[in-house]
């Protein structure tokens, strides 16, 4: 006998993420694509949530919408929280205190795990939309130090930062592509020390791959700890004999959002 | 043009794992068994590696010969080390500090960044070999206290304990199976507060689905931190539109 659990109206999207209130392009590849990923997720959008209000300055109002945003998409079944935008993670401690799932606004989380698997002389370079306004003290600690990373910012491109802190609603593939390239190579040669890339921006997700070629290093995006987490969440629904998500064949169906108290 | 690039005597071997010295079973979903990754891997046995001086108690001469296997790889192409045993976390720093490509010594890595992302008052849960002879120390950082993790040790299963850290060559899958489910049950029922947990064992990673499904609490093991890892090492190698490993 195999009972079946419900408990929301909706099941199996695994993943919710708070979208920026915009109108950008946003690819195959981007967190805010739905193509990106090999299981179900889950969008919302932020009301208000604009470039303006959260890279360029941290607009703390927006806080009670961004809860409202995570405790919908909790109750809609969703088990785990990202957003569209890597500056969100000056919200980070507040959103995870507001629901009961895990929270994890910015691939920036992974920058103090990088720095722990490199040579301890070499440095986490980190790529953002812009330089000027990210503020450290928001992804430093957890044993990551400032004199372990590298900061590039894209504020200065022409067509990377007009494309997505700036709003259009289009851009063109080539050039965004180089402007990523040229902020990788950029990075490297002004910090050659730098032994991994973590990129904050979700835009970038979808260039990573072709900065990684060109530098040669590894490169954790938005996407890579999006896949992590999804890994953990839905180990169950994978082979135990097989690293590789299998949709369910191990027998028994899987228990979403069981609670421990259920044992 | 495209210039190919050498370096290495051979080449396309993603990861290098570093394997205690011993012989008990590592089935398909072990850290230990080339049939876990959908990429190619490296095993190096590290030579008198075994339970006693690594998770009984922290032989330090052992860092010797660890930092020689990690070298050995790295000159064979590996693009970043792991180990076969968790507690091998004790020597992260050294083996970091002795290659120039990335190490994932241990499962317990995730801890930090598993702890920051589940509700500020909740702890993450720690199945480990033995509880006893675990240092938290190892995998807890500045912002990271003890208050923050709840540890269920596996000494107290002696079927479990008697296979893997008493190296026995052959075992029952339902006992180990049964150990492993009904440690994770403890774990939460002593803890209702844990809202995830991380997996210190290897040999624990083929049991971890089984534990998801019957407890329903997202799992984080070694295998997880090593596909996490390649998927960094590798993301050149992703097409770009589709968020896969493109060369299969």
């Amino acid at each position: 006998m195999t009972i079946m659990k419900g408990g929301t109206a909706s099941q199996g999207t695994p993943i919710g993420i708070l979208m920026a209130d915009g109108k950008i392009a946003r690819i195959p590849g981007d967190v805010g694509n739905g193509f990106t990923y090999d299981f179900p997720v889950r969008f919302y959008t932020v009301k208000g949530a604009t470039a303006a209000r959260m890279i360029e300055t941290t607009d703390y109002s927006l806080l009670e919408p961004f809860i409202e945003g995570a405790r919908y998409l909790e109750a809609q079944g969703c088990q785990a929280i990202t957003t569209s935008c890597g500056f969100l993670i000056a919200f980070q401690e507040q959103l995870a205190a507001s629901v009961n799932i895990p929270v994890f606004t910015s691939a920036l989380l992974q920058a103090p795990f990088v720095a722990q698997i490199l040579p301890p002389n070499k440095k986490v370079g980190i790529l953002t939309a812009n330089s000027k306004t990210l503020d450290h003290k928001h992804f430093l600690g957890y044993g990551l130090t400032e004199d372990r990373i590298a900061v590039q910012g894209m504020e200065e491109t022409k067509a990377f930062y007009p494309a997505f802190p700036g709003g259009s609603t289009s851009y063109v593939y080539e050039d965004v592509e180089a402007d990523m390239i040229w902020a990788g190579r950029k990075l490297v040669s002004e910090h050659p020390d730098v032994g991994a890339i973590v990129c904050e921006g979700t835009n970038m997700a979808p260039f990573t791959p072709a900065v990684s070629r060109d530098t040669g290093l590894p490169i954790f995006d938005i996407i890579t700890l999006i896949r992590l987490v999804a890994s953990g969440l839905m180990r169950g629904l994978t082979s135990p004999f097989k690293n590789q998500l299998t949709g369910g064949d191990t027998g028994s169906p899987p228990a979403w959002g069981r609670k421990p108290s259920d044992l | 043009m495209t210039t190919m690039y050498g370096g290495t005597a051979s080449q396309g071997v993603v990861v290098g794992v570093l394997m205690n010295d011993t012989k008990l079973p590592r089935i398909p979903g072990d850290s230990g068994n080339g049939f876990t990754y959908d990429f190619p891997v490296a095993f190096y046995t590290v030579k008198g590696a075994r339970a006693p001086r690594i998770i009984e108690s922290t032989d330090y001469t052992l860092v010797e010969k660890f930092v020689e296997g990690a070298r050995f790889l790295e000159a064979q192409g590996c693009k970043c080390i792991t180990s076969s045993c968790g507690f091998v976390i004790a020597f992260q720093k050294h083996l970091t500090e002795a290659v120039n490509i990335p190490v994932i010594t241990s499962g317990l890595l995730q801890v930090p960044m598993v702890a920051r992302m589940i509700q500020p008052d909740k702890k993450v849960g720690i199945l480990t070999a033995n509880s006893k002879t675990l240092d938290p120390r190892h995998f807890l950082v500045p912002g990271l206290d003890e208050s923050r993790i709840a540890i269920q040790g596996m000494q107290e299963f002696p079927t479990f304990y008697s296979t893997f850290p008493g190296n026995s060559i052959s075992y029952q899958y339902e006992d180990i199976q049964k150990d492993m489910v009904d440690a994770a049950r403890k774990l939460l029922r002593e803890h209702p507060d844990v809202q995830a947990i991380v997996c210190e064992g290897t040999n624990m990673a083929p049991f971890t689905p089984l534990i998801n499904q019957v407890t329903g609490v997202p799992i984080f093991d070694i295998i997880t931190l090593i596909r996490f890892t390649v998927s960094g090492l590798l993301r050149g190698m992703t097409n770009p539109f589709k968020n896969r490993l493109e060369y299969r």
